[in-house]
């Protein structure tokens, strides 16, 4: 019994490890095809035009999600007018989390009148390729959809009016510059992704 | 809370970072009790770390401590910038809870995630005696 304690603790940390890894940082991520809010698929190749895209692992019910919700709608708006695509996706499953049920999310949407993608991952195989392990987790892509930064929207997720340093919006100057982000990856306290059993 | 973490003595020290809104964490916090309950009496602290909202601390955490009647140490923790932080705590952590850290003699131990029940809790602390050879 021991032993098969031992080798499920093993395990699970191998699986954190393997979680963790997702994509390397410049490689090209993989094009995925979610269900929207409005019933409707998207894909990154939906906007062949982007010029970055920032992708938002989210959902209703983390209270950090809740968090930074206002901000990630301002950030969508803001992101638009310089051409860059804003996606969020709910990655939780909606047996363990009723509240991040589709149902809801269109709801969430709706209410707070969302001007962006908030996609399912349904089958939660979108968000292992990223290595996500939490809610709230951005990943920046450049043009050629090579992952450039990810980790912690900004430095002060308890309070906006006290943020120092944004790290995402620096990525994104980063990028707009021809430069490489500095740091590339950021930590952030979030609500680990509730997996189906 | 970061001079907790660095202190080298015999004492065994489990710090479990948690919340009250984290589902997880709450369904693993009677393991941690437990553990208390059992090791109090010898060399042994327990922290409970909150990672609550400072808001939330009399309408949330003290109240739950007082429903549930947790016996550990519990610290309320806000230490700004959390990408700052994390790597402090811990290297090998990301950021999500619950994360649970086992120290005795300066050797730290880490974990993520949740245990599913009290044995595995008190396995993954013998197993991180046994290979820091505490």
């Amino acid at each position: 019994m021991k032993q098969l304690i031992f080798l499920s603790l093993i395990l699970i940390s191998f699986g954190c490890t393997l979680q963790a890894q997702g994509y390397a940082f410049g490689s090209v991520v993989e094009d995925f095809k979610l269900k929207n809010t409005d019933g409707k698929w998207v894909s990154l190749s939906d906007f062949p035009d982007a010029k970055a895209y920032v992708i938002v692992f989210t959902c209703n019910h983390c209270p950090y999600a809740k968090l930074y919700e206002d901000r990630i709608i301002a950030m969508a708006e803001q992101y638009r007018k310089k051409g860059i695509v804003l996606i969020a996706i709910n990655p939780n499953d909606a047996e363990i989390v009723p509240e991040d049920s589709y149902a809801l999310m269109v709801a969430r949407a709706k209410e707070k009148n969302y001007s962006f993608p908030y996609l399912v991952d349904e089958k939660q195989e979108v968000y292992p390729k990223f290595g996500a392990s939490r809610t709230p987790q951005v990943y920046l892509l450049d043009q050629q959809k090579k992952l450039r930064y990810s980790g912690a929207i900004d430095d002060a997720p308890k309070d906006a009016s006290l943020v120092q340093t944004k790290y995402l919006d620096n990525a994104i100057k980063a990028l707009e510059n021809g430069k490489d982000p500095d740091p590339q990856l950021t930590k952030a306290v979030g609500c680990s992704i509730k997996k189906k059993a | 809370m970061f001079d907790l973490l660095k202190i080298n003595d015999d004492t065994l020290r489990v710090f479990n970072f948690w919340a009250t809104w984290c589902r997880p964490c709450v369904q693993e916090l009677p393991y941690f009790e437990e553990l208390n309950q059992k090791l109090s009496k010898g060399q042994f602290r327990q922290y409970l770390v909150s990672l609550d909202f400072n808001d939330d601390r009399n309408q949330k955490l003290v109240k739950f401590i007082e429903k549930h009647q947790l016996q550990s140490d519990v610290l309320l923790f806000d230490g700004g910038d959390p990408n700052q932080w994390i790597d402090q705590i811990h290297p090998q952590w990301s950021g999500t809870i619950p994360a649970s850290i086992v120290l005795q003699r300066g050797q730290k131990c880490f974990v993520e995630g949740s245990f599913e029940n009290y044995n595995a809790l008190y396995d993954f602390i013998e197993r991180c005696k046994n290979t820091n050879k505490i």
